[in-house]
């Protein structure tokens, strides 16, 4: 019983601390992410994206600090890297006018025009509805979703309402809504977590028919182009342009987004 | 050789030098010719150049030719070849549409065409135009032409002031079915400011009755014209061009045509004189901008209760009729209490087929630079009404605005001088988010564990929920299970009343807990009823419930229920040591008999 005793205590006391440890470790990124943020306003931007980059090893995984980190690499002359950050931010905050922005006139401002499909109009007005909702707005739906459905299920059976039309057809509009809120939810996260973009972050990389650098230069790509990249092999990365083009890169040439 | 031989020699020498060059070059003719030297003046003339030659010509250049007599339409290229004995012979014609400008004699002058190095003329041609006939009023209608098309100019004025609107209309008035109506000459309405009122797209006739015969009446166009100096001016004339299509035979009724066949033709109005006055120097205020026409004024600001430095915006707006463009703007001196700044001015323009006019509205901003009461005063303006002939000043009312507050310091630089649209002169990214309270490390929600657990548990309870749900149903409605399902909890619950009567020492309470316990259970476990059980039952039952290798058990329950009889009938005394023996004795069955029917 004792040991027992002794056993709580020693857990609560280490959640404790590690609450602590955590509380003190955020308290320390936000004051680092301020200094940050008065290097990057008195025009030391070199300064300013070390010490972004500091933060981001922390494991912090805000879209402000992303997006500042962006700035801090654009006004450091490094395009590349500021649409890789700039593209973080986005996936975590796709609606923020500023991210949106910045991501615009850098891709703007870049060497190679930014390679895209001929899509239509439509098409094109299709992507943007599926790709509005971020992943977080939709889990928290489904998750809305499938306590709705439990509760109208659970209300049904508590009251015996499997004659009532306008029961059956709220529980099979939960239903429906729930299924097509996971469908969607399970497109999106396979979609993040299978395709690898990446942007190139040198000035120019050589893109070969083969991993190798004795192999035939197939095309050259410009820094802050964004890749796709389909197989890693090595130091080397297969990578694929929307037009259809591809070859084999250095991997020391990008940076996964 | 002979001398003779040597001459001939010679001569035939200098015969191809000078004879072979010509016979190379082509025969070249260029001539000019008109269908009709006499002409009326909206009636076209055609006239055709002609180059022919004996061999085809690789490169015809444009004849030159002097038409300035002459509206032109045209050329028309046609060309001809004809082949005899190898050679090919070209003939290529232009014709040329030639409307008179004027009347008189008119020359067409002599063309000329530069074609293998040699300059080839035609000769200029005289061409007499007559005036065409119009009929007038009261005259008996003719089948020419100019009594049958004709352009209709109308002035609404003939005496005009300086900046009065006039406007003139040109109406197509027609008795034939027209084809190819296009504008031909537009006048330049020297010495007027212009607005297009109405320009006619397609013709859309109605009908008139002019004179004695009925015609179509399309208005071609209007515009309203501002007289920009007196004296008598001059609307030259406007002019159109059109065909009469060919109709094959003649018709009669409205729209008889008296052609057989398609014909062009030029309709040129006449010219309208207009006598503007100047604008009297009698009675003109002082205010006065120009503005002709009539007007209205109408001058509001908002708010009007405002703290001291804060913009009041004061919009004066002038609206009427007349050329609202060289109105001017309506003084507005300085206000006491306030400071003014230059006014951002909107003109609304307003076009209709009755006439030009519009708004002008300027939109001051204005400071009130201490508190109190102040007020706006009246807003002026003042214009010349033609119709009355007299100068009107126009007035608004003034306009109390309560201020109140302290005057605020440095209020200038809050606002700027003038009002400008903005514009982008250079671009870059957008600045950095500010300093935050707190930074997120979580993450995304789908790599979150505990999202998934949640998700988990949703289906899981509503599964326990079914089960649980089940459960009662069966309960409610099947009373050998409901019996079966309570039996241990019974059991328990009179033991432990049994166990209450033995803290008491109540023995008869104590066993009479005890043999209920024990047969409720039996009975609830085989649904049957327990009073009716007897001790053999009983035994069977049990029996039946843990199998033939509990003897024991069943003698253990036989002799405990013998006990409980003893001691509720015989009213025997029982030590506390026994009942509690009896006590455990009842658990420890129970328990066994549950056992044994859980395991079965």
């Amino acid at each position: 019983m004792i040991r027992t005793r002794v056993l709580i205590w020693v857990c609560v006391a280490g959640i404790c601390v590690a609450s602590v440890g955590v509380a003190v470790a955020r308290s320390a990124a936000v004051s680092a992410f301020a200094e940050a943020n008065v290097l990057y306003r008195a025009g030391d931007y070199d300064a300013a994206r070390a010490a972004y980059l500091e933060i981001t090893e922390m494991g912090l995984i805000d879209y402000r600090l992303f997006y500042n980190f962006g700035n801090a690499c654009f006004k450091s002359n490094r395009i590349g890297e500021a649409i890789v950050w700039y593209e973080r931010a986005q996936r975590l905050k796709p609606r923020d006018e500023d991210v949106r922005a910045n991501l615009r006139f850098a891709r703007h401002i870049k060497k190679d025009r930014q390679p895209s499909v001929d899509d239509k109009a439509v098409w094109r007005g299709l992507s943007r509805l599926y790709m509005y909702p971020t992943e977080d707005e939709l889990c928290v739906a489904f998750l809305l979703l499938s306590l709705i459905l439990f509760g109208v299920a659970v209300w049904r059976l508590r009251h015996d309402l499997d004659t009532g039309r306008t029961w059956r057809r709220l529980f099979r509009l939960s239903c429906a809504l729930t299924v097509v809120a996971g469908v969607y939810l399970g497109a999106r996260i396979y979609q993040l977590e299978s395709a690898i973009d990446a942007v190139i972050t040198v000035e120019q990389a050589k893109a070969r028919s083969g991993p190798d650098p004795e192999q035939t230069v197939n095309f050259i790509v410009h820094e802050g182009t964004t890749v796709h990249v389909e197989r890693l092999e090595g130091d080397w990365s297969l990578v694929r342009l929307p037009s259809g083009l591809g070859g084999w890169v250095s991997s020391a040439d990008l940076t996964e987004i | 050789m002979t001398g003779r031989a040597a001459l001939g020699g010679w001569c035939l020498v200098w015969l191809g030098v000078l004879v072979l060059p010509q016979a190379a070059l082509a025969a070249v003719e260029f001539t000019a010719k008109v269908d009709r030297q006499q002409t009326a003046h909206s009636q076209p003339v055609r006239l055709t150049l002609t180059i022919s030659s004996t061999e085809n010509l690789p490169h015809i250049p444009a004849p030159q030719i002097d038409l300035r007599a002459f509206e032109v339409q045209g050329p028309a290229v046609a060309n001809r070849y004809q082949m005899t004995n190898g050679s090919t012979a070209l003939m290529r014609e232009l014709t040329y549409t030639l409307y008179p400008r004027k009347t008189g004699k008119l020359t067409i002058g002599a063309a000329s065409i530069q074609i293998q190095g040699r300059q080839l003329f035609t000769k200029p041609i005289v061409i007499e135009v007559t005036a065409g006939r119009r009929r007038s009023p009261g005259q008996q209608p003719s089948d020419a032409i100019e009594d049958n098309l004709f352009i209709r100019a109308t002035a609404d004025h003939e005496r005009a002031y300086v900046g009065q609107q006039v406007a003139v209309t040109y109406d197509l008035c027609y008795r034939y079915q027209l084809q190819n109506v296009g504008f031909s000459e537009i006048p330049t309405f020297a010495g007027f400011w212009v607005k297009d009122l109405f320009v006619a797209e397609t013709l859309n006739p109605k009908r008139e009755d002019i004179g004695e015969l009925p015609f179509n009446v399309s208005m071609l166009r209007k515009v309203a014209l501002f007289p920009t100096h007196s004296g008598a001016l001059r609307i030259e004339p406007m002019a159109v061009s059109c065909s009469i299509p060919k109709t094959g035979r003649r018709r009669s009724g409205l729209f008889d045509s008296i052609f057989d066949r398609s014909q062009a033709q030029l309709v040129r109005g006449e010219a309208i004189e207009v006598e503007v006055l100047p604008l009297p120097k009698k009675g003109q205020p002082e205010d006065f901008g120009g503005a002709v026409g009539r007007f209205s004024i109408v001058v509001e600001a908002q708010p009007r209760r405002v703290p001291v430095g804060d913009p009041v915006t004061l919009r004066v707006r002038v609206d009427g009729e007349g050329n609202f463009q060289a109105i001017g703007v309506p003084v507005i001196g300085e206000i006491d209490g306030f400071k003014m700044y230059d006014p951002k001015q909107v003109d609304d323009e307003r076009i209709s087929v009755n006439g030009y006019g519009g708004s002008r509205t300027l939109e001051y901003i204005l400071l009130p630079v201490r508190a109190g009461s102040l007020q706006i005063p009246a807003v002026s303006f003042s214009y010349f009404d033609p119709v009355a002939q007299v100068y009107q000043t126009v007035r608004s009312a003034p306009i109390m605005i309560d201020s109140h507050g302290d005057v605020a310091v440095a209020q200038e630089s809050l606002f700027p001088l003038t009002r400008t649209e903005i514009a982008q002169v250079g671009s870059d990214i957008r600045h950095i988010k500010p300093d935050v309270v707190e930074l997120d490390d979580h993450g995304r929600l789908h790599t979150n564990g505990w999202f998934w657990f949640l998700q988990g548990l949703i289906p899981l309870s509503y599964l326990g929920f079914v089960v649980a749900h089940r459960h009662r149903t069966r309960l409610r409605g099947d009373a050998a299970y409901a019996r079966r399902r309570r039996a241990r909890s019974e059991a328990v619950r009179r033991l432990e009343r049994a166990h209450y009567s033995l803290e008491k020492g109540d023995g008869p309470g104590f066993y009479d807990a005890i043999d209920q316990a024990l047969r409720a259970y039996l009975a609830d476990t085989a649904n049957v009823s327990a009073a009716a059980l007897t001790k053999d039952e009983c035994a069977s039952l049990a029996a039946g419930m843990c199998g033939a290798e509990a003897r024991d058990l069943v003698a253990e329950l036989v002799a405990l229920l013998e006990r409980c009889e003893h001691a509720r009938y015989a009213r025997a005394a029982s030590t506390g040591d026994q009942m509690r023996l009896a006590y455990e004795t009842a658990e420890q069955i129970v328990d066994a008999l549950d056992k044994g029917r859980t395991r079965k």
